[in-house]
C-alpha cells in the first residue's frame, strides 16, 4: 500500500519553522545603507547652525575661526 | 600655540598662532599659567585641548585640499573636460584671504560658484565611489566647510564617516544633512546604522521612528514607508 507521502507536508525541523525571528529576511538589514554612488549637490537648503558646523568639526568655535581657516587654506594652496 | 601642520613657513605659522588665539577668544598660553592656581591650570588645560581640536581640523582640511586638487588634476587628465580645468583655474581663488563679513559662508566670501562647487563635489564623489573613503572624509570636511548649507557634502561625509567605521562622526554628519534638508528620510537610515554598528538598537529603531513620522507627514515620501517599517522591524528582531 502507498502512502502517498508528499515530501512538501513534512513538517520543518524546529530551527528552521516559520517564526516571528525568521519572518524578516536579515536582506531588510540592508536597507538604508548610505548609497555607493555619491550624493549629487540638492541646492542650498536651510543653514545649519553654528554650534552644529562646530560639532562636526570637532571644534570647541565655529565661524570665529574662518579667518583663521582661510588664512590656512592660503597657506596651502599657494605651495600646490 | 603650535599648530604641527609639515611645510609651513615659519612666518604663517606665527600668523595662524594670533589669528588663532583671537578667534579662541582667549590668550593662549605657551607656558605654564603664572600665578600657578587650580583654576588657572584647568583653563590652560581647556585651551590646549582647544588647541588640539582646532589642529585636528586643520589637518582634515590639508588632506581634503590635497586630495581635491590631486583628484581634480587626474580628473582633468584622464577626461581631458574642460569643467575640471576650470575648477582648478577657480581653486586659486582660495590662494588670497578673503574678508569675512557677517554670516556669509566661506564659499561666498571666495566668491566661488556653484558650477564650481558642483565640479568639486564630482571629484569628492570620484573618490567616494572609488572607495577612497579617507581621502573622500577630508575632501568632503573641506566642501562642507566651504558651504555648510549645501545637504550633499554633509550626506556625502557622513556615508565616506560610515564606511571609514567613524560611526560617532558620521552622525554628526547626517544631523547636519538632516537640519539642512529636513525632507530626507535617509539621514535618519543611514543614521540608524551607525547606531546598530554602535550596540545601540534602541536608538537604531527610535531613527526608524522619526523617518516613519516624516514620511507620514510629507505624500511624496510614500515609497518609503515599507522599507522603513522594515528595518524598523529588523531592528526590533535583532534586540
Amino acid at each position: 500500500m502507498s502512502l502517498n507521502f508528499d515530501p512538501s507536508l513534512t513538517p520543518l525541523p524546529k530551527s528552521q519553522s516559520f517564526s516571528a525571528a525568521n519572518a524578516v529576511p536579515t536582506e531588510y538589514g540592508k536597507i538604508g545603507l548610505p548609497d555607493a554612488k555619491a550624493p549629487e549637490l540638492k541646492g542650498e537648503g536651510d543653514p545649519v547652525s553654528d554650534t552644529l558646523v562646530a560639532k562636526a568639526f570637532g571644534l570647541p568655535f565655529s565661524m570665529a575661526a574662518q579667518n583663521v581657516t582661510n588664512f590656512f587654506i592660503s597657506s596651502v594652496v599657494k605651495p600646490l | 600655540m603650535t599648530v604641527n601642520i609639515s611645510n609651513l613657513d615659519p612666518a604663517i605659522q606665527t600668523r595662524i598662532d594670533q589669528l588663532a588665539t583671537n578667534a579662541a577668544g582667549n590668550e593662549i598660553s605657551t607656558v605654564l599659567p603664572n600665578p600657578l592656581t587650580p583654576t588657572n591650570f584647568l583653563q590652560s588645560k581647556v585651551e590646549a585641548q582647544i588647541k588640539q581640536q582646532f589642529n585636528r581640523f586643520l589637518k582634515r582640511i590639508q588632506i581634503g585640499l590635497q586630495e581635491l586638487f590631486v583628484t581634480l588634476s587626474h580628473l582633468y587628465e584622464s577626461n581631458k573636460d574642460g569643467a575640471f580645468a576650470e575648477a582648478l583655474t577657480h581653486f586659486k581663488q582660495l590662494e588670497e584671504v578673503p574678508e569675512v563679513k557677517g554670516r556669509r559662508t566661506p564659499r561666498e566670501s571666495y566668491g566661488l560658484s556653484k558650477s564650481t562647487m558642483e565640479t568639486f563635489n564630482n571629484a569628492a564623489g570620484y573618490l567616494y565611489e572609488n572607495k577612497e573613503y579617507e581621502k573622500a572624509v577630508g575632501v568632503y570636511t573641506f566642501l562642507s566647510y566651504l558651504d555648510p548649507n549645501e545637504a550633499a557634502f554633509w550626506l556625502g561625509l557622513g556615508n565616506s564617516e560610515y564606511y571609514c567605521r567613524s560611526y560617532e562622526a558620521a552622525l554628526v554628519a547626517y544631523e547636519a544633512a538632516s537640519e539642512v534638508n529636513s525632507g530626507d528620510p535617509q539621514h535618519f537610515l543611514f543614521s540608524s546604522h551607525c547606531y546598530d554598528e554602535l550596540g545601540q538598537i534602541e536608538k537604531a529603531v527610535k531613527c526608524c521612528d522619526q523617518a516613519l513620522a516624516l514620511i507620514a507627514s510629507r505624500p511624496n515620501l510614500i515609497d518609503w514607508r515599507e522599507k522603513a517599517a522594515n528595518l524598523k522591524s529588523y531592528y526590533i528582531k535583532k534586540s
